[in-house]
């Protein structure tokens, strides 16, 4: 009885480290465009709605210094290891 | 960047009662010295992405900030939940803005219209005036319902669209699709700078209703890139550690490739 409670606490914790070192090797890439929805290289048609960004900092400050409304500040580097196109 | 929560529909929503203001990371130094008292990760450094929610004068945080929103919220919901109210705290005044949203330069406006997968709409002229006109006529269009965030704009001269494919070299207001690296691009629609709004307007409005745009993997983007040598200098030296580690490991293979055809017969 306790032989084969070890081999399941044995089978079970081998299993969990098995998942354990398989999601790294899963590529970031691939969780990333799943994380985003992201369909691989399809079209879409139509262009739905998205935010209006100023783009120049400067330009968004004077703006809310001028109409008073609260800022969304985002920056992100339109590049990914040096290939532009991608955020 | 985290597109989850910014392209979620009640944070689109809220964002009209914001002014949004979206630079690009390591492409201007005073707008990094900015970032850099915003947010900066561990090392102390600025790095790729920063987030924050800032009162008019940007001198208040009204967010926790981070490299994106999911650093301060839990969910789009509850972002979106927290900016409306927020602007119920500050409900601004009706003060009329006739700055256009855009990008510093061309070269930048084109690369982010392809990270976006939106057109580029570029007001080109050499004249000062002429292009005064037509970046206000943009900026009266590009809030409307029918537009907003649905192109990406630039006021810029002949001579930064010159290579771009279809280019007549006048002036006037272009409609420009991003190449897949936003390096190039190509003309699809054109009006002459004395043209009506009106008429621009509903033109740009069946455009985004027929648009077909891309859209892109960024595993085979990035992947492909590195294959085919697309390199893009930034303005400023990049200080995100984990970009650093990949380009680092972008370098060591092309070396090694390099050395690999030497060696090929005929190479």
């Amino acid at each position: 009885m306790k032989s084969k409670n070890n081999r399941r606490i044995i089978v079970a914790v081998s299993l969990a480290l098995g998942m354990a070192m398989t999601i790294p090797v899963v590529g970031n890439w691939q969780q990333r465009d799943q994380r985003q929805n992201r369909a691989p290289a399809q079209q879409r048609e139509g262009i739905p709605a998205g935010i209006v960004w100023y783009g120049k900092l400067s330009d968004g400050l004077e703006v809310a210094r001028a109409t008073q409304k609260p800022i969304l500040l985002v920056s992100a580097a339109p590049q990914c290891a040096g290939i532009p196109g991608m955020w | 960047m985290d597109e989850s929560f910014l392209s979620d529909a009640n944070i689109i929503e809220a964002s009209r009662d914001f002014v949004c203001i979206r630079t690009a990371t390591y492409e201007d130094a005073e707008e990094a010295e900015f970032l850099e008292k915003i947010y900066t990760g561990r090392s102390g450094d600025l790095e790729n992405t920063v987030f924050a929610l800032l009162t008019p004068d940007a001198d208040e945080f009204l967010s926790r900030s981070g490299r994106g929103p999911q650093f301060a919220y839990r969910s789009p919901g509850q972002m979106a939940d927290a900016m409306r109210t927020i602007s119920l705290a500050y409900p601004g005044n009706d003060s009329e803005v006739t700055i256009l949203p855009q990008m510093k330069n061309f070269r930048l406006a084109l690369n982010v219209a392809s990270c976006d997968a939106l057109p580029l709409v570029a007001a080109v002229s050499d004249d000062p005036d002429q292009l005064a006109t037509m970046s206000a006529a943009l900026s009266s269009i590009a809030f409307s319902d029918a537009l907003a965030g649905r192109f990406h704009f630039v006021a810029t001269n002949t001579g930064d669209v010159a290579g771009i494919h279809g280019y007549k070299s006048n002036p006037g207001i272009y409609v420009i699709m991003p190449g897949t690296y936003g390096t190039d691009g190509e003309i699809l629609a054109k009006v002459e700078a004395d043209a009506s709004l009106e008429e621009f307007s509903s033109s740009l409005t069946q455009l985004a209703a027929s648009a077909s745009m891309p859209d892109k993997s960024h595993n085979q983007h990035v992947r492909t890139g590195m294959t085919n040598g697309h390199n893009w200098e930034t303005e400023i030296p990049v200080t995100d550690q984990m970009s650093l580690r990949a380009m680092q490991g972008r370098s060591q293979n092309q070396s090694q490739r390099g050395q690999r055809d030497q060696r090929r017969p005929g190479g």
